[in-house]
């Protein structure tokens, strides 16, 4: 087995963890690292009799991401605070959403920026209720960058906040304008349901479709075993609801989100035996099969993705001249920026 | 509150029970457990700060309890209310203080 | 190799010949082998394009915490970029400690945590203190602080950085056989790295309890000068110059507000190593 083979396995099974040896964890932590799912195998194998030096370091990995969650429930709550009297219904999306409903799919989870989804109608009228709040656009108005995302994005760029650090990122739709699928924001309104502090979250259909179209559209693949542990959980939760497969295949139909899902619910088979009625995966194709080469497709160091010299160059003379906490702390933010750029120009 | 900042529309602030405060030698630190931020406050940030609590209290009310505890309240930056007023919307701002919106 | 440092295990790996035979002579005196034990963080160089491997030669490095492809340098100085990214796992992805940009020197069963901005002086001082005063070295770049009130400091000697005109100072000082590959026109400028005497190595396991802090400045031909820091003043430093107490939450907080009511610390300015090392025998002196 190689170690991306043996992390899904553990994430899907825990008791499986209990044979790996010294070797096989080094090469499982290397994956679970590089993927963003070592806090989660940390919660998932709670319980199970592993080495301890391995426990070890999935209790770090946990520990930070329980810091990570409190800050990140703190944060809902500013922005509740912040959008109570604009009368502007908020849908969170993707962690913030899990982490509002407690789902499953949150466990030992790292969350950052937080995506919320208003109406396009109100777009502008969040943006100012966030600023007047202490969230400061990161791009500076009138900008390539600013322009851009506001001309073809289906988000805004990016809000910091100015004291904490915080992002949020503002949408008003689930795919960037310049996608040929449009799903229909009206019909995620219509079907929201209402969590903590009078903010919402998409129905579990419809936050199922949220998560199988970010796979499709995140470009490479990118933190697809993350997101196909995310669909997993999400099916896991849902599936026992009376006629929740129904209501997801009309909803995927509605929102022109048949394919992406299909295709989504195979991967989430394949690397996790997420169940679903047959019907609702379709046939193999030859994507299927260049995504699951990626996806298992880790060395021994769990390298996958490669970055540009741009940022190896911007690390390195931050390094050199910024105390290490600030380096992290900046170093994080830019990094989401970063990804968030090349997911926008369809890298 | 007090009736009369009730009827005022006044906001009144109470501490956020989340925040942890630290009193060093020379200024205190204010922890707030959820979102991991430390503030350093200034000498009389604290003092509004330590007449705070779990009731919520307006800017008028913190004063009262100011002369109580202190005598007579003297600024040199103008009005000791306008004063307190704004160190509360500060300790608001940083998530220290909640706020009661006003009536 | 497989290598232990302090309390954390590095997993290192490089097709450059050069790199290796660098690594295997500073890291001689760790422990080395663990094979069948997990460790903590994995350190890869690579070049930087299959062919470049020949043709001007680059480095780049893979690692868990952040560095992928950063600080690629040139073959040359691969010793230097395998520093850098292992100093980076331990400041971004190291949390069982409270991790601070600091070096660190003990006395019998006390510390001295010494905290400074890069190019302060933290590794020529920690230098002079092992080689010259007697101290035993336990890090000049990171310093590991446990939780609680009774916070110790765990040793992470890791080979000393020298930058430029310390390196001549301290050749005067240490034994030849302890000095790396002298590396020049680095970002830098010329470094070369001090391995810390043996016993430092030795007693990497054993932990001392902080008794006095400070934060050491060079400025050439001046009088020394020392200056308490407020608690709160040495707070805010200790702060900054923590890596991860941010990710630590509330025991991250109250380990340091312990640590700042119970340790003295001070602000120091001299121009000379000599003021330098009289300085700090005076406040430790005074420390208990």
């Amino acid at each position: 087995m190689t170690p991306a083979e043996r992390l899904y396995a553990g994430l899907a099974d825990p008791q499986s963890l209990a044979d790996l040896d010294a070797e096989a964890w080094n090469g499982v932590i290397r994956v679970a690292r590089a993927e963003m799912l070592m806090g989660t195998l940390g919660t998932r194998s709670m319980g199970v009799e592993i080495l301890p030096r391995a426990r070890l370091l999935l209790d770090e990995a946990v520990a930070t991401a329980q810091v990570r969650q409190a800050a990140a429930r703190y944060e809902l709550s500013k922005i509740a605070e912040a959008m109570r009297d604009t009368g502007i219904p908020v849908i969170l999306l993707k962690g913030s959403a899990y982490l509002a409903t407690g789902l499953d799919a949150v466990a030992g989870r790292n969350i950052g920026d937080q995506d919320l989804l208003v109406p396009e109608a109100d777009l502008n009228r969040a943006e100012t209720a966030l600023r007047a709040h202490g969230w400061q656009p990161a791009k500076a108005k009138g900008t390539y960058d600013d322009d851009y995302y506001r001309r073809w994005m289906h988000e805004l760029p990016p809000m910091v906040h100015e004291t904490r650090g915080a992002v949020v990122d503002l949408h008003h739709n689930i795919l960037p304008r310049t996608a040929r699928l449009t799903p229909r924001p009206d019909l995620m309104f219509a079907g929201r349901v209402e969590v903590e502090h009078g903010l919402f979250v998409l129905s579990p259909e419809m936050m199922l479709l949220h998560c199988a179209t970010h796979l499709a559209y995140d470009g490479d693949f990118l933190g697809g075993p993350r997101n196909l542990w995310d669909m997993d959980r999400l099916v896991r939760t849902f599936t026992g609801n009376e006629g929740f497969w129904d209501r997801l295949q009309m909803a995927a139909a509605a929102h022109e989100l048949t394919a992406p899902l299909m295709r989504a619910l195979r991967l989430a088979a394949h690397l996790y035996g997420t169940p679903s009625p047959g019907a609702m995966r379709g046939r193999t194709d030859i994507v299927d099969r260049l995504a699951i080469a990626k996806l298992y497709g880790h060395d021994a160091y769990g390298r996958q993705r490669r970055h540009g010299a741009a940022f190896a160059l911007f690390v390195r003379g931050h390094w050199l001249r910024m105390p290490p906490l600030m380096l992290a702390r900046h170093l994080t933010t830019k990094w989401r920026a970063r990804r968030r750029e090349a997911r926008a120009a369809g890298r | 509150m007090s009736e009369q900042a009730l009827h005022a529309g006044i906001s009144a602030y109470s501490l956020d029970p989340d925040i942890r405060i630290e009193r060093l030698e020379d200024l205190s630190l204010a922890f707030h457990r959820q979102s991991g931020e430390t503030h350093v406050l200034a000498a009389d940030t604290e003092i509004i700060l330590s007449t705070l609590g779990d009731t919520p209290l307006s800017a008028q009310d913190i004063a009262a309890r100011l002369v109580a505890e202190h005598g007579a309240l003297e600024s040199e930056d103008g009005d000791p209310l306008t004063l307190i007023e704004a160190r509360l919307q500060e300790l608001h701002r940083l998530g220290i203080a909640l706020r009661r919106p006003s009536a | 190799m497989r290598l232990r440092i302090g309390p954390a295990i590095f997993d290192l790996r490089s097709p450059f010949r050069r790199s290796v035979g660098h690594l295997a002579e500073l890291y001689r005196d760790y422990p080395q082998g663990m094979d069948g034990e997990v460790y903590d963080f994995a350190v890869r160089a690579r070049p930087i394009s299959p062919l470049r491997r020949w043709v001007r030669p680059t480095i780049v490095f893979d690692a868990d915490f952040m560095v992928e492809d950063i600080v690629p340098v040139e073959a040359r100085l691969g010793l230097l970029g395998f520093e850098m990214a292992i100093n980076m796992q331990m400041a971004l992805g190291y949390r069982r400690e409270i991790v601070f940009h600091a070096a660190s020197a003990a006395k019998d069963d006390r510390a001295i945590l010494i905290v400074g901005d890069s190019g302060a002086g933290k590794s020529t001082l920690s230098a002079l203190l092992s080689y010259q005063a007697g101290w035993r070295h336990m890090g000049d770049e990171l310093a590991l602080l446990t939780f609680g009130p009774e916070a110790v400091l765990r040793p992470y000697p890791r080979p000393i950085g020298l930058k430029n005109e310390s390196i001549a100072v301290m050749r005067a000082l240490a034994p030849a056989d302890r000095f790396g590959p002298l590396l020049t026109e680095t970002v830098k400028g010329t470094v070369q790295h001090l391995l810390p005497p043996q016993s430092a190595i030795s007693t990497m396991d054993e932990p001392a309890r902080p008794a006095l802090i400070v934060s050491p400045r060079f400025r050439a031909s001046v009088a020394p000068e020392q200056r308490r820091m407020t608690q709160s003043e040495a707070y805010l430093r200790l702060s900054v110059a923590s890596t991860n107490q941010l990710t630590l939450g509330e025991a991250g907080f109250e380990t340091l507000v312990d640590l700042v009511r119970n340790v003295p610390a001070y602000d120091i300015v001299y121009g000379s190593s000599e003021d330098a090392l009289s300085l700090v025998d005076d406040l430790w002196r005074e420390a208990r």
